[in-house]
């Protein structure tokens, strides 16, 4: 902020240089003309008796305005609104119009200084500022020509040492608000060249920015082409997969309940054996197209509120029952109560559970499976212990992966197994924000799958 | 009185297999189209009252020329259709597609190999009280 003797200038360096050619031209074209003018008339001169009385009250004059102007630039010091630049511009011309008064009036160097600031003001304050310094300056003149001499000698007519005094002084004003008000236009200009090349900056950096977005938005559309594909090949494999077993299925479940004709024994037994495999072809393609969903990163599970862990088990417990059965090995749920309801995706946690507790089945020969669930530190805990063949350390850790290798003894027990039950229910469980691992003492003594889910 | 059942399927083999399974039982009779073209036609023929409104619809996702949710929405617009009940009956099971289908009010969301056609009938004959 320029808290010099002179208003904010706010046009470009053009408009500055456009400025100062024209006030230039109009002050040498005012100068000289009311020089040549000034000359005419230098034939008037007015109330020598009154010299002494003259220069006391000019004196007293001369220090009143300056140091209403020292006071004013003091008061305002640094503040630049625009009401103060007012006051400013006209304790100038206060002052500048006295001293063309007190120094040869038109044929002054003050004169020529008092166009400087009204064009200055002009161009920088508003209407009313520079009526009020034109009418003052008016004034002054009529002053002038009706009290001061116009011969380039001062009204008060003072000896030649005194008057080159004030000359100086004059002068060095001059100087002083010219090279101010030169600088103040260096400034300006200074400042809009810096404001320029920034501004350059501000666009190559904007066009890098635009280029990055650019390369962002390709980026982007290229992911979502990838997603897209993706999905398509989920929904073109589960098509392609499903729509024959549909048939299949369909056709074998109506040919068994006779709705071609009557179907004989043996073809019947045929036709369940028959109907058996495609189940299990469904139940494999629907892993396979599971596990497909979660590689490709698909949204696993879709979680619903008020969801009871008791019903779930007791279903998976009804469906695996009578294969226990079978194997002469006992499947029990224990009593648990005060088990919340949690957040959860049904389908999904039951098929996560069902794994596990159809492994544990699976695995075991003698004995059998026992299902606990408890809350243990604001988790919901299940427990499914076996005691089956067992798993050792090393296994353990391996569990879950989905290339995890089953041992020869495993199986042999479990000779269709797939191996990635396990890998399918420690996804789900991960994907309810939960935990799943396995403790065992070792091969041939049972193990125990610990299932953590978060309650709310 | 038996029951109409509009079945939108393009598989032959299914088709045959569901059409079966519906009119043995003797409640039902269906009908059967294979586009969404048609499905579009049969719209606007329901509106203008030349065909018989279905009691229930048996919706596949997965048709030659469209997607069966984007029928599904068109047939929820009209206020002659939108009330009858729709099982979506798809092979395509994804999370997504499960929850825009019952987002546009179909009743059920079932993958086609969960279920044998006498287990699919039940359902039916479930929801139609018969």
């Amino acid at each position: 902020m320029m808290n010099q003797k002179n208003k904010k200038l706010i046009f470009p360096a053009d408009t500055h240089d456009i400025v100062m050619i024209v006030r230039t031209t109009i002050e040498l074209i005012v100068f000289v003309i009311f020089v040549f003018l000034s000359s005419k008339i230098f034939w008037l001169r007015k109330f020598p008796q009154l010299e002494g009385l003259k220069i006391g009250v000019s004196a007293a004059f001369s220090f009143s305005i300056v140091f209403l102007i020292w006071v004013i630039y003091k008061k305002f010091q640094g503040k630049s609104t625009k009401n103060v630049i007012n006051l400013e511009a006209i304790g100038d011309a206060v002052l500048i119009i006295w001293l063309i008064f007190i120094f040869g009036g038109m044929n002054g160097p003050f004169f020529f200084f008092f166009f400087l600031s009204l064009m200055e003001t002009a161009f920088t304050l508003n209407l009313g500022a520079i009526l009020i310094v034109a009418i003052m300056g008016i004034f002054s003149l009529i002053g002038d020509y009706i009290f001061g001499v116009t011969r380039g000698v001062s009204v008060l007519d003072i000896q030649s040492l005194f008057f080159l005094f004030f000359r100086l002084v004059s002068i060095s004003l001059i100087a002083y608000y010219g090279y101010s008000f030169a600088k103040s236009i260096g400034r300006e200009r200074k400042a809009i060249v810096r404001a320029r090349d920034l501004t350059e900056d501000l666009e190559k950096a904007k066009s890098e920015i635009e280029k990055a977005y650019e390369v962002e938005k390709e980026a982007h559309k290229e992911l979502k082409r990838l997603d897209e594909a993706k999905s398509q090949f989920v929904l073109a494999t589960q098509h392609h997969l499903r729509t024959p077993l549909t048939s299949m299925y369909g056709y074998l479940d109506l040919l068994l309940e006779g709705r071609y004709g009557k179907v004989p024994e043996k073809i019947k037994e045929i036709l369940g054996r028959f109907q058996k495999s495609t189940k299990n072809e469904i139940k494999i393609v629907n892993e396979l197209l599971n596990v497909s969903q979660f590689q490709m990163g698909g949204q696993v599970v879709l979680l619903e509120p008020n969801i009871g862990i008791e019903s779930i088990l007791k279903e998976i417990i009804e469906e695996i029952k009578p294969e226990a059965e079978n194997k002469g090995i006992y499947l029990k749920m224990e009593e648990f109560s005060d088990i919340p309801e949690i957040q959860a995706d049904p389908q999904k946690l039951k098929i996560a559970l069902f794994n596990i507790v159809d492994n544990a089945v699976k695995y075991s020969d003698k004995g059998g499976v026992t299902v606990k669930c408890q809350i243990s530190d604001n988790k919901l805990q299940i427990m499914i212990k076996d005691t089956g063949m067992g798993i050792t350390k090393g296994e353990a850790k391996e569990l879950f992966n989905r290339l995890f290798e089953r041992g020869e003894k495993a199986k042999k027990l479990y000779t269709t197994g797939r191996g990635i039950g396990l890998f399918i229910a420690s996804h789900i469980i991960k994907a309810h924000q939960g935990k799943i691992w396995v403790e065992s003492e070792g091969l041939g003594k049972g193990s125990t799958f610990y299932i953590e889910l978060p309650v709310e | 009185m038996r029951k109409l059942i509009l079945l939108i399927e393009d598989d032959e083999l299914i088709m045959d297999v569901y059409t079966k399974a519906l009119e043995d039982i003797g409640h039902f009779e269906t009908e059967v189209l294979k586009k969404g073209q048609d499905v579009l036609k049969w719209i606007d023929e329901v509106k203008e009252g030349k065909r018989k409104k279905p009691d229930l619809v048996l919706l596949d996702l997965i048709l030659p020329d469209m997607n069966g949710l984007d029928l599904l929405r068109d047939m929820k617009k009209e206020e002659e259709i939108k009330d009858i009940p729709v099982f979506i009956l798809t092979n395509y099971t994804s999370k997504q597609m499960e929850e825009i289908g019952m987002k546009l009010k179909s009743e059920k969301y079932l993958a086609k190999t969960d279920f044998t056609p006498r287990e699919l009938v039940e359902m039916i004959m479930e929801r139609l009280k018969v």
